[in-house]
Formats: C-alpha cells, structure tokens, sequence
C-alpha cells in the first residue's frame, strides 16, 4: 500500500511512528527506477521525507501565516501539525519546536510545494525566520566519515572573481560511494577552485539490516531518500543542528558580537568583530557591495556603502530576514563583520555560505584573533 | 558613489582599540605587556583642579588600559590636530593626583598604593601638532601613526618619556600597520557635521530596525532612545556633538512618516507593507526609498555646509548677511512628495 500523506499525530510518539512508516515506504521503490529519475533530472518525482529546519526569533503565536497555512495542536505544547492547503486539497507535515531556536518541520509533500510554502512564510514582512544555512566547508566537515552516496556542487562566479576560472559550475554526481571522486575533484587544479558543495547524501548505517540515506543540502534540508530507521535521522538531524549547526551561530552571537556598554562616565567595549577571509581577491568592491545590498535573494540585505578607498568599503548592513542591522567592512581580500550584541548570528551564516557559493569556495569565517569558526 | 572620508580621530581611535584588545591586524603591544583596553572616553571628575567651577572639570581621555598586578594605567589620547591646553593640564593634574582617578567607578580595577598614571598622545600630524602646542609644548610622550607608511612610531617630539618603562618597552620599536579597519569604531563626532549624510542614512538604518522589533502595536521610542539603544556608539561618541543630528533627523522622519498623535511624532511601521516578498513604505519600495533618501541626504549636507544655527543669530554681528537657519532646507530636500510620488 502506498504512504503518500502523512497523517494527523497527537503526540511525539506517534509522530515517530509514523515517519519510520514513511521511510520504510519510500525505500519500497526501486533503486533503479530511483537513478532513472535522477539522471532524467526531475528528481522531485520520487518521495523524499523532508526534514527542514527553520531558525526562528519568536514564538509560532506571532507568526503571520498565510490563509493556506494552519497550525494544529497536539497533545503536546512544542509539537504542532502543519496543515498546508493547496488547490482545496490538505496535506500534513509535522512542526517540531522542542528547541525554541531550531524548528524542525518533517514532511512528505511534494519537495518543490512545500518549499515554496515555507519560503513564504520565511520571507514575508519582518517574519524572523530564516532557514538554516550550510556553507559548503560545513557540509564537507559534517559528512566526513560517512560514505557519501551523492553530492551537487554549485558555484556561481556572481562578483567576477578572476581567480577562479570559471563563470559557472554545476555537477551532479551519484555512486555507490563517491567519497574518492569528491577528493579527486577538491585537488583537481581547474573544479578544484569552484568546488562548493550544495548537498551532500550520506549512508548512515551500522549494521547491514539497518540504515538511513539522508541528502544533506545548503538550506539545511535533509531528504531522506531511503532506509528504514528513524532513529537514525533523529540522530543524524541532532547532530547536523544540535552538534553542529547551533554551537556556531550561539558561538558567534556571544563570542564574536560586540557590545558597547556606555555608563556615564565612559565606554566600554566587548566582544570581537568576524572575518570572512578570502583566498582571492575580489576586483571591484563597488558591484560587490552594490550587489550585496539589492534587497533580493540570495543575500537579503539592504544599506548604504561608504567608499572609503578603492580597496576599503564600509557599509551599513539591514538584514530583511529579521531587520537586524551590523556593519560591514569590505576589503578586497576579506569582510569585516561588527555584529552587535543581540542581533541574529544567522545572519552571518548566510553571509558566509553565500560567499563560499559566489565568491570563493575556499573562504573561511574566522574570529577577531583568528581562531577558526566555520570549519572548525 | 558617495565617499565619507572618516576624521583622522575616528581612524586613531580604531589603533587604540586594537592596542589593547586580540586582533589580526596589529600586534596589540599593551595588551602583551599586561595593560588590555578598559575603557573609552573615561570621565574623569576632579573637584579638587577648580572647586568653584559648575559642573566639575572632568578631563575625558580617549582609551584607557590598566594593569592591576603593576597597579599602573596607560591614558592615550586620539589627535588628529586641535589645541586643548586646558584638557592637558587637567590630564597631568590626574598624572600628579592619582586619587583623584581612584574616586571614578572602578573599572581599571587598580588600587591607591602606589598607582602609577602615564598618558600619552597618538597624532596623524606632527607638524599641526607643533603648531597647536607653540606656546604651551606638550608634557606628554608622542606616538606618530604614519599611515602612508602604515606604521606607529615612537618620537622624541615632546622630550618626555612615560613613566612605566614597560609602556616604553611596548613603544620602543615601530609597530606595523598593515591593515587598519574601522569596524570597532566606525564613526566619531568629528566626523560630524561634515558627512552628516553619512550620519542620516546610517540612523535611517537604525529606525528601520527598531521599528522591525516592535510589537504589532507598539509605539517607536523618541528618536534619541532607538539611537542610544541601537548603537551605544552613539551616546559614547558625543551624544551632544549629535543634538543638531537627531534634531534633523526627528524632523525628517516627521516629515517622512507622521503619526497622527497629537505631539508631532513619527510611525514607521504605519506605513510598511509587503507585496510578494518585497517591502514597501508609503508604497514605494524600500530599495528605491533608500536611494532617494541618499541623494536628499547628500543634497542636505551639501546644502547644510554653508548655514548657521538660527540660535546665535542674536549674537552674530548685525551688519553681517543673516545666515539661513540649519534646520530650513528640510522641508525642501525631504519632501514627501519627492519620496512617495
């Protein structure tokens, strides 16, 4: 029988029940039916359980949804089901809000659908959400160990980096374990210098009878393309947001912002200020900041640059994600960030992830004395 | 684009930050020898300089480093030119004095026993800084930041010597600065009212951000309020260096974005919406708003360079053409109408 929906849940227990059903099913259909579709490039045909994490800054209650969105209770207070209604037919999803910060939505809609759905909610007026962003060190860093069964790279020269020798590159690659080739290509002299990873898919597994694959992406989604364990993408899952993801944007936020204290008799300051250092540099710093601060995806932001040379731009950064605002110093070779205290570290994860995929794959995030963050 | 060339204070007082606090751009020399970065702009009240004097003299140096195992403190003063006789006697008056520093909040974390003061000056200018002190020499050791030569250098210029030879020890031999960011201290009131364009878009920033934290019913704070909150800088900086500023830029915002209550006031989530992931105000879109902010920006302190505060009309001699009032040309170069039409 098939398990195309999942169904109304009313607690956590149940609700991992019923996504093991849905992995379980998925891996029902054929491997080669499955490349067939890969390698006709319409992947969205297959069913995938989605994992999509959200960052939020506020409480579900303040979120303003649009009409085909409905929040459902369940028995449990952090534990929500997502109602989606698309051309009068409803679909559920399963919104799990145990960490305050790191939403986790699960669901089995139709992967281009419900992406949309919640790139609007993200993305509407002040709505303090924003995905999860993976730089492509960081997807590289958290699937070492495993054997990676598939990988995308994609890098858009956007800002005219001359040092590296392409405008464009895309791969998609899929094998029964293609951890030598990804090697092969990072030391190859030509990819080498445009491989940024866009996702990665790993085979978690212990033993022969139990195992998961899970495609980790930029966006922080995983597909769960096959298996039969959901523990192993809980396990997975925690350890991509809990052990890895949320140390560093908690880390930036209290390590590397700064915080001016003013008392009336004088300043003090705290904190440190983040560098995004590139390997190349950048020619024209007035397209790059022009182009930074267009207000339009992928970067979001908006401000005004100040030239204060040729090769040194600082600028006032607004952030439409969440409307918090930092200041940005741009050198050819490198960008300053002076995050103050309370405004969202995700923010400079973004920044960072979007630089490694437009500018430099090499680039690196670093604190104030140079002690590595992304990767660590 | 338009370029904001920051003051030279603003840039020496970035290399004092950097002095006292890790960084990867210039060795931080005090740091290394016990002394870290407390404190910026420290008032330091003395009642016993001037007792009949209201309010007190309280000479405020630029970046205070302290050591609390030597009990010693560094005092290092941001010139980029400008004569303050009166300030650098009051600063040798708390070299001579030091319970007179004892009695501000304790946050160089020092003790009375045998405390030791030195102050010192970093300069961009020898020469101005010659000319300005002609009659009244400097008693204080004089560090040059030679930035085509992306160096700060020891000198002889005054003939004096700090009194801590650690602090000697740390200046003894040019310190490279290859790379000199401004991101800790981006801005400074000497920077004002010169790039006062710089100072409206950034404040602009600022307002939208707060009013994106407000409750769907919450009231924007008085303007002064979301500034000191949003950039402390700001208040540090000289909040009363800024008065004119904020004064300007209330009345922009009253111009731009009014709010029907009955003190004039400003509102800007009033007028935000979204259409298709795209944020407006008054129906223009924010992008765009921000761009045509710029350009009335700069006009205004193109504009702003030649006039006067009507207040000291009065006392301007009569003869002389009257000046046109500072405030006059806001109704012109922020008219809604050139915004929202």
């Amino acid at each position: 029988m098939g398990y195309d929906a999942l169904p109304k849940i009313s607690n956590r227990r149940e609700m991992y029940g019923e996504l093991e059903k849905a992995i379980c099913n998925i891996s029902q259909q054929e491997e080669d039916a499955e490349d067939e579709r890969f390698a006709e490039g319409n992947p969205s045909q297959k069913k995938y359980l989605k994992v999509l994490p959200i960052e939020s800054n506020v409480p579900l209650e303040k979120i303003l949804a649009e009409r085909n969105i409905e929040f459902l209770p369940t028995s449990e207070k952090n534990l929500k089901i997502l109602k989606l209604t698309r051309d009068k037919k409803s679909s559920y999803s399963y919104l799990d809000m145990l960490d305050k910060r790191f939403w986790i939505l699960y669901s089995l809609d139709n992967s281009l659908d419900i992406k949309k759905d919640i790139k609007k909610l993200i993305q509407q007026n002040n709505s303090h959400l924003d995905y999860t962003w993976f730089s492509s060190s960081s997807l590289q860093k958290i699937s070492s160990g495993y054997s990676k069964t598939r990988f995308s790279m994609k890098f858009f020269n956007m800002f005219r980096n001359e040092s590296i020798p392409m405008k464009r590159l895309s791969i998609q690659l899929s094998a029964e374990d293609a951890s030598d080739i990804v090697e092969n290509l990072l030391k190859n002299q030509y990819i080498g210098k445009g491989a940024c990873f866009s996702n990665i898919e790993v085979l978690l597994s212990s033993n022969h009878s139990t195992f998961v694959k899970t495609r980790l992406s930029m966006d922080g989604s995983i597909n769960i393309s096959r298996g039969n364990s959901i523990n192993y993408v809980l396990e997975f899952q925690q350890q991509v947001i809990q052990g890895h993801y949320k140390p560093i944007v908690e880390t930036i936020e209290q390590d590397y912002s700064t915080e001016y204290i003013s008392h009336n008799d004088g300043l003090e300051i705290k904190g440190d200020i983040l560098s995004i250092k590139l390997t190349s540099k950048l020619k024209n710093l007035e397209f790059f900041t022009n182009s930074l601060l267009k207000g339009t995806n992928p970067f979001r932001f908006l401000g005004f640059p100040n030239k204060i040379d040729e090769e040194h731009y600082l600028v006032d950064v607004l952030d439409l994600h969440n409307f918090g605002h930092f200041d940005l110093e741009v050198f050819p070779d490198e960008l300053l960030i002076n995050l103050p205290k309370g405004t969202c570290g995700n923010s400079v994860v973004r920044l960072f992830t979007l630089c490694q995929e437009n500018i430099d794959p090499t680039a690196k995030l670093t604190g104030g004395a140079g002690n590595a963050i992304i990767p660590a | 684009m338009q370029s904001f060339p920051p003051s030279e204070h603003t840039k020496l007082m970035n290399l004092l930050v950097l002095l006292g606090q890790r960084n990867m751009y210039v060795t931080p020399v005090l740091l290394e020898q016990g002394y870290p970065l407390r404190e910026l702009g420290l008032r330091i009240p003395i009642p016993a300089f001037d007792p009949d004097v209201v309010p007190l003299p309280a000479p405020t140096p630029d970046a205070g480093y302290s050591s609390s195992e030597k009990n010693a403190v560094l005092f290092l003063e941001a010139k980029g030119g400008g004569s303050d006789d009166d300030q650098t006697e009051k600063f040798r008056f708390v070299q001579d004095h030091p319970k007179t520093l004892i009695a501000t909040p304790n946050k160089l974390q020092i003790n009375e026993t045998n405390l030791i003061i030195d102050f010192g000056i970093l300069c961009t200018n020898l020469q101005k800084i010659r000319e300005d002190h002609a009659r009244n020499p400097l008693p204080f050791p004089v560090l040059h930041y030679n930035e085509t030569g992306r160096c700060l250098n020891p000198t002889n210029f005054t003939g004096a010597a700090f009194v801590n030879s650690d602090i000697t020890t740390a200046f003894e031999s040019p310190i490279s600065v290859p790379r000199l960011p401004l991101s800790y201290i981006p801005f400074s009131s000497y920077d004002f009212p010169g790039n006062a364009a710089y100072f409206i878009q950034k404040m602009m920033i600022m307002v939208l951000s707060r009013s994106g934290k407000l409750e769907k019913y919450e009231r924007l704070p008085p303007l002064d309020k979301i500034i000191s909150q949003e950039y402390p800088l700001f208040e540090m900086l000289g909040k009363r260096e800024f008065h004119e500023l904020l004064v300007t830029m209330e009345k922009i915002l009253t111009r731009l974005f009014p709010d029907d209550s009955e003190n004039p006031s400003f509102n800007i989530n009033k007028y935000r919406e979204v259409k298709k992931g795209k944020i407006y105000l008054r129906r223009r879109s924010l992008k765009k708003f921000l761009e045509i902010l710029h350009t009335a920006s700069v006009d205004y302190q193109n504009h702003r360079g030649g006039t006067r505060q009507a207040s000291m009309f009065e006392f301007d001699d009569k003869t002389r053409p009257a000046q046109p009032d500072i405030y006059a040309g806001i109704d012109k170069f922020f008219d809604p109408e050139l915004f929202f039409s």
